[in-house]
């Protein structure tokens, strides 16, 4: 990781494996973002009434409230229809990551397991250019 | 031949289509009638047989070897002369070859094969009951068919199959049908009987048409109107089904020769507009119905067929009265319809076969399947994304002081340890599929194993919060068993009632000795199972379908592998429980006083 430029970008992070989200948060942290995490979709969703963000970070599965549910709700905002979302999942076969892209406007999708440094470069490209949508899929 | 000779003179014009179609159907049917009536002089030579043995013992009457494809004229001929005396008898044998009409022998004789328990009990009735045209075909100057008029023949061979069969002509409108097939479509009987008639009569009297068959299907796999959905379902599953249902429509429209598909009817994620309460009603004749149905096809018994009729016409009367037509609420029905072409014996007629049968059953069992595939992939893919992120933090980030790099490092090893016994459990879940779960008998100190259960699960139960209470009795002798296995069931029933038990409530463990009985009772003051849910919360891959069981992690495999155990030790495990106030699980295994040990 160099170019340490996303200071002060707002990332929320949901993930319900306390482990990885740790690893994370930990990661985006030292790469310079503020990172908020939660554990599931519902507290997320609780986090971005009150809060903006640059940047959601979901995990697809979670309990209460899933990634793409997640995903769903925030772009019926109209406040937060270029909000960049990315999605992480452990799931492939069921996936079908073309409607997601077109549907919820994913940024990206980041196939599990990933290098964490991957996930700083998506975020960083999603922030920095938060209109353009970046349709990649790293598997 | 007497029929067959004269078909040119003794056919009116109006039926010409629909006979020459039936003829050439009956190539298919008369086998079925064949064996039916093999069936029939089966009672005295012995109820118990099977009827391949029987029709091979018979043989020597009338052998038809049916080796290659012949001209189906011939075949139709030769199967005719070997039906016409119930004494004779005749191998069938599966033809070599391709082309529409061997095809469709060839599947309708796997489908007579499948269907040999109900040919056997309901032989006599099929046989003597001569009449119930289903052909449509208007023998008005005949009204009680000659026994072996082809019509007739075609009937009864229809009745006798539990799959459902439905003839078309070119543009599917329906000709003819049987039972299963009208359950199938959701249909009464008379429905399909009455397209049937008003199209061989040609008149323009009859009662309004039923659709043409494609128009049903697609009506059945999308639902009345399609096109008024406002958007995509967000379920994965129900737009895989509609993508399906659509190509399958598609390859049914499309012409050629046979074409076998998988049609998965609409179901409530994809809802049709309808009236709520009608809906609901409609649903439970759809699920009656799906159980009928797969019944008929399974197991193929009177029963079964008994009750695929009487539930096509409890979904046909739904049908009728103008509602969506029945979906079940969790188990989607899925048929398998094959189409193959059939031609007119003088290329003057064409039309198609279609075999239409319910196969939610099997499609279910699939489901389960995939659905555990996918949790154990991604069950797997957890840890793997944590040691694969870990590592990667300790690579690149210099900055860890030296007490991160311990903890991460330990973090590593931790999920090293969950991803190994995720495969143990994976490789039991593959014994415990495949029935080859074994057991090392050994003398096992059952108090230890207990004790080391609770161990295992403490940490969860104290996570989530919860209050342990043991009770082991201190009387408790060693029993004969495998000490891991035993372990792992009580894990399992342990950590089920920690996941499942609102935190600030209680996990009570007891073990006893009960004459030769040692009883282990793991009581929790969790969200209870329904009375519904009970008596299949022990079946591989079941899991109660609600918020509060489908949040957390679980394969449903945990209670079908330690019921598994419980057997094998020949012990049993029971429940108890009351929805919103707890379960009990009862364990009890044989605890004979074992011999002392020798020294």
């Amino acid at each position: 990781m160099n170019a340490p430029v996303l200071t002060g970008k707002r990332i929320l992070v949901a993930e319900d494996d306390p482990v990885f989200r740790r690893v994370i948060v930990f990661t985006l942290q030292k790469a310079g973002f503020e990172v908020t995490p939660c554990a599931d979709g519902q507290e997320a969703w609780k986090f971005l009434q009150e809060h903006s963000f640059d940047c959601l970070v979901v995990d697809h599965q979670m309990p209460r409230l899933c990634g793409l549910e997640l995903a769903a709700r925030v772009r019926q905002e109209p406040s937060r229809r270029g909000l960049p979302i990315i999605l992480c999942t452990a799931k492939r076969l069921e996936l079908d990551i073309d409607f997601f892209i077109e549907q919820l406007q994913i940024a990206a999708i980041l196939m599990k397991p990933f290098r964490p440094s991957q996930l700083v470069q998506v975020v960083a490209e999603a922030c920095h250019a938060p209109g353009l949508r970046h349709c990649g899929v790293h598997a | 031949m007497k029929f067959l000779g004269g078909h040119g003179g003794l056919m009116r014009p109006a039926a010409r289509l629909a006979r020459s179609i039936s003829g050439v159907f009956l190539v298919l049917g008369v086998g079925t009638a064949v064996l039916s009536q093999v069936q029939g002089t089966l009672v005295a030579y012995g109820e118990n047989l099977p009827w391949f043995l029987v029709v091979a013992a018979l043989g020597g009457g009338a052998v038809v070897s049916l080796r290659a494809a012949r001209a189906p004229g011939q075949l139709e001929a030769e199967l005719i002369r070997a039906g016409q005396s119930p004494i004779d008898c005749t191998v069938l044998r599966p033809l070599v070859g391709s082309g529409p009409v061997v095809d469709t022998w060839n599947t309708l004789l796997e489908q007579v094969r499948q269907s040999e328990r109900r040919l056997r009990s309901d032989a006599g009735r099929v046989v003597s009951k001569e009449a119930g045209l289903r052909s449509g075909v208007d023998d008005a100057g005949n009204p009680t068919p000659h026994p072996h008029d082809p019509t007739a023949l075609m009937a009864r061979a229809m009745r006798s199959i539990a799959a459902g069969i439905v003839v078309t002509d070119g543009e599917y409108q329906l000709l003819a049908g049987n039972d299963p097939a009208a359950a199938a479509l959701g249909l009464q009987a008379e429905q399909l009987l009455r397209s049937a008639g008003a199209e061989a009569a040609g008149s323009n009297s009859a009662p309004p048409r039923t659709p043409p068959l494609l128009e049903l299907l697609r009506r059945l796999a999308l639902g009345e109107a399609p096109e008024e959905l406002d958007e995509p379902a967000l379920d994965p599953a129900a737009r895989r089904n509609t993508r399906l249902a659509e190509e399958s429509l598609a390859r049914l429209a499309s012409g050629g020769g046979s074409v076998t598909v998988r049609l998965p009817l609409h179901s409530p994620a994809f809802p049709a507009p309808a009236k709520q309460a009608a809906t609901r009603q409609a649903n439970a004749a759809g699920q009656a119905n799906a159980a009928g149905q797969a019944n008929a096809a399974g197991q193929a018994n009177a029963a079964g067929q008994a009750n695929a009729a009487g539930q096509a016409s409890t979904a046909g009367q739904a049908n009728a009265a103008g509602e969506a037509p029945p979906a079940a609420e969790q188990t989607p029905r899925v048929l398998r319809i094959t189409r193959s072409r059939l031609f007119g014996r003088q290329g003057d007629a064409a039309g198609y076969v279609w075999l239409i049968q319910d196969i939610s059953q099997q499609s279910l069992a699939e489901a389960a399947r995939d659905q555990f595939l996918q949790t154990a992939t991604h069950e797997l893919r957890t840890p793997l994304a944590n040691l694969m992120a870990y590592a990667e933090a300790i690579e690149l980030d210099a900055g860890l002081d030296i007490e991160q790099q311990k903890e991460f490092c330990n973090i590593i090893t931790e999920e090293t340890k969950r991803l190994n016994r995720l495969v143990e459990n994976l490789l039991s879940v593959g014994q415990l599929e495949a029935g080859s779960l074994v057991v090392e008998e050994g003398r096992v100190e059952i108090a230890r194993v207990i004790e080391e259960a609770i161990e295992h699960t403490r940490p969860q139960i104290v996570a989530n919060g919860l209050e342990l209470h043991t009770e082991i009795s201190p009387k408790l002798r060693e029993i004969r068993g495998d000490k891991e296995k035993l372990q792992a069931m009580l894990v399992n029933v342990i950590g089920n009632a920690a996941k499942y038990t609102p935190r600030g409530g209680q996990v009570r463990v007891r073990a006893r000795l009960r004459e030769e009985w040692l009883e282990i009772a793991v009581e929790d003051t969790g969200i209870g199972i329904s009375a519904a849910d009970l008596p299949k919360i022990f079946d591989k891959f079941y899991r109660v379908q609600s918020d509060a069981v489908l949040e957390q992690a679980g394969n449903g495999l945990g209670l079908a592998f330690a019921r598994e155990v419980a057997r094998l030790h020949r012990g049993e495990i029971t429940v108890e429980s009351q929805i919103g106030e707890g379960s009990v699980f009862k364990i009890a295994l044989p605890a004979p006083d074992l011999p002392t040990r020798n020294p």
